[in-house]
């Protein structure tokens, strides 16, 4: 066995970066957790499944998570907007949730401010939001303990 | 340094901040790294600034809280600052600083009901 044989091919996508799975967690909402670096390849193919996705599912609210993307730069921030607009041109809502404060504050310094993108800092909230746009109101059955619920 | 505190009251899922007179650049800081935290830690859907006791504003101020108020917009939530001063609006005027984003109200009544009508409108 030559020593090439054992190095892995450039060429090859690495096993562990695998596909993204494009989750549906309500009727018309589907979720997607973006996990490692978005690079142009990949939200290209992102952007093709979630879209074919959307077809399927008949889907109006789409939630991207980015709570295990490691950084988001200037790059990345551009793949996001791309991906959201794309999502728009098939009349679906996309949400970009999992903000954490120190990617609110690395895009707000990168002069980056999503003015017109849907964002929210957990899933959760995306979630809660997603329900509203199709038309769904939360309430609680029983009044909570403590705290009012927002 | 001594620790800044930061002066923080619940009402509902929103938080009102009391900005002292004369806000250290710590201060600031602070209050950035605070309502972040809780935004990510709670669901706060909106912030009010109070700046009703500040009466001197430089260009390091005004940036801090658009800033501030844009972090807390991509993680969800909205600003609205209350009780600005009307010397402080000239001098803002003056030297040619807007708020940006943020939404401004005369005092903290109109800043709930502005948040009222926003989050009713569902943006």
């Amino acid at each position: 066995m030559s020593q090439s044989d054992l190095v892995p091919n450039e060429n090859e996508t690495p096993s562990t970066e695998g596909e993204l799975p494009v989750v549906v967690v309500w009727e018309g909402m589907l979720a997607v957790p973006i996990i490692g670096i978005l690079d142009s390849d990949r939200t290209l193919r992102l952007t093709e499944r979630i879209l074919n996705r959307i077809a399927e599912e008949r889907a109006r609210v789409v939630l991207l998570d980015i709570t295990a993307v490691p950084t988001v730069d200037t790059p990345t921030a551009q793949h996001l907007i791309d991906l959201v607009s794309a999502l728009r041109l098939l009349g679906s809502h996309a949400v970009i949730t999992g903000i954490r404060p120190e990617v609110a504050q690395t895009l707000v310094h990168l002069g980056i401010t999503l003015s017109d993108i849907r964002t929210e800092s957990t899933l959760a909230a995306g979630v809660k939001l997603g329900l509203r746009e199709l038309g769904y109101r939360v309430v609680a059955d029983q009044a909570p303990v403590s705290e009012a619920p927002a | 340094m001594t620790a800044v505190t930061v002066p923080i009251l619940w009402i509902g899922s929103r938080l009102i901040v009391t900005v002292p007179t004369n806000p250290s650049d710590a201060f600031l800081d602070a209050l950035q790294t605070e309502l972040l935290g809780l935004m990510d830690r709670r669901m706060v859907s909106g912030v009010v600034l109070d700046i009703s006791a500040v009466d001197m504003v430089d260009s390091f101020f005004a940036r801090a809280i658009v800033e501030t108020g844009d972090m807390i917009s991509l993680m969800g939530g909205r600003t609205v600052v209350t009780g600005l001063q009307p010397p402080v609006a000239l001098t803002l005027t003056e030297l040619g600083l807007g708020l940006g984003n943020l939404k401004t109200a005369l005092d903290l009544e109109a800043a709930l009901e502005l948040m009222d009508a926003t989050e009713d409108r569902g943006d």
